[in-house]
């Protein structure tokens, strides 16, 4: 079996000299793992978040397989002086690993890989990117969050906004029936039509659902990244 | 599972595939060449008892030595105002053969990685904040560490902290290799040494 495509670099692990297990994000075929090996050179272009030409060969279709690689996009050497880009980056790496089951293509949840990947802005609006993938991720894994008006929970001739999402159902629910339950509730950030300013927030929800789809455990890599996020403010001047 | 049926023998071909370099192969070929002159495994055992009892951690540093401070901490040529942080002894011995830094070291004993659930506090940073506190005459912590994701983000993070003891911190320079052609150089490289270049 041989497959050919374009995937992101997701963790790089050393195998003996020269060779590495590689495990990539592709478009066409989710995540690959597989053996790759070559000269120094290799190493270099084995970078976190690198985007690789590949050619991935398995002789049966449950043996782990071997990569050849060409280095299209180095996304992360122009970034090497944004701190919350690397940070991100490194996070994202982990969630991928943990969370993506192998050869299982999500093209749609790629691209928007690819266009975090390629952010170019102030660091507050990254923070936001990454909330708004982490939420195209969740959908992609079967648990999306219905935040929009036409399925909110409200209540008959309940005019009030929508201020909470139910931590059960992710369904976002309005201020008046949301409001006996305010401290179970999640708070619906602005940023998803809700009225909450603050970041965490929105990391917050994201993080709840994150931790359903990893079996109740929140990821170290994702706590250690909102702990730097809140050092940083968030990108916050 | 047992190869030669030498329970011993596969034993420490098992020990020797264990370290880093030595394939399941090649610490069989070790193995054998040890059986084949047996005056060598003598040698061999009494110095790795010599070197596990008399080679330590400089507490100061992080450097193997065979003292407490090691002899970059205690060599008054050397510039203890200077700091130069590394990942792991290697580096800092790859440092040590240009003979072109005179400064000190800190090891930090690895690089933050979220993926391998390696933290700030999993390192040696709270060492290196200490030394920058216990001696204020400490003017540049120069960060030698890999141009990696893992590197920069363990870097930018000491940077902060480091900074925020008013402490100057510095990186190595990163980009062409000595010798190297620009058509060979893969994107990554180049990026970064566009990123870095230099008024001339």
């Amino acid at each position: 079996m041989e497959w050919q495509g374009e995937g992101v670099v997701l963790r790089v692990r050393p195998q003996g000299k020269g060779a590495y297990l590689l495990c990539l994000f592709s478009r066409e075929f989710g995540k690959l793992s597989g053996f790759v090996s070559g000269s120094q050179k290799l190493r270099h272009e084995l970078q976190l978040g690198n985007v690789l030409e590949f050619t991935h060969i398995r002789r049966l279709e449950n043996q782990l397989g071997s990569f050849y690689v060409d280095l299209v996009h180095a996304p992360s050497a122009q970034k090497f002086n944004e701190e919350a880009y690397l940070y991100i980056l490194q996070y994202l790496g982990d969630l991928h690993e943990k969370l993506l089951a192998e050869h299982q293509p999500l093209p749609t949840l790629y691209d928007a890989f690819q266009n975090l990947l390629r952010f170019q802005g102030e660091s507050r609006f990254l923070w936001q990117s990454l909330a708004v993938y982490e939420v195209s991720l969740l959908k992609a894994l079967g648990y999306g969050l219905s935040l929009e008006d036409a399925y909110a929970v409200r209540g008959e001739e309940d005019q009030t906004p929508l201020v909470y999402v139910s931590p059960k159902s992710g369904r976002a629910v309005s201020k008046q029936m949301g409001a006996p339950f305010h401290d179970k509730m999640l708070r619906l950030p602005k940023l998803f039509g809700g009225e909450s300013h603050e970041m965490l927030d929105l990391f917050k929800l994201t993080g709840h659902f994150l931790r359903v789809a990893c079996d109740g455990e929140e990821l170290s890599s994702r706590r250690n990244l909102i702990r730097m996020a809140q050092e940083l403010n968030f990108g916050e001047k | 599972m047992s190869d030669t049926k030498m329970q011993p023998f596969d034993q420490l071909v098992r020990e020797l595939s264990s370290l880093p370099g030595f394939g399941k192969r090649s610490a069989q070929r070790a193995a054998l060449s040890l059986l084949k002159n047996r005056s060598k495994i003598g040698k061999l055992v009494q110095q790795l008892k010599t070197v596990d009892e008399q080679v330590c951690e400089c507490q100061t540093c992080g450097n193997l030595s065979l003292a407490n401070p090691c002899h970059i901490c205690t060599d008054s040529k050397r510039n203890p105002n200077t700091i130069c942080v590394v990942e792991g002894v290697d580096d800092l011995w790859a440092l040590e053969r240009s003979e072109f830094f005179d400064g000190v070291y800190h090891v930090l004993g690895g690089v933050v990685s979220a993926i391998d659930g390696i933290g700030p506090e999993d390192l040696r940073f709270d060492e290196l904040l200490k030394r920058t506190e216990a001696n204020p005459q400490i003017t540049e912590v120069i960060l030698a560490l890999g141009a990696s994701v893992d590197g920069s983000t363990t870097g930018h993070l000491l940077a902060r902290r480091l900074k925020e003891k008013g402490v100057k911190v510095t990186t190595l320079a990163r980009g062409m290799p000595m010798g190297s052609e620009v058509d060979y150089l893969d994107a990554g490289t180049l990026t970064l040494a566009l990123n870095g270049r230099m008024e001339l």
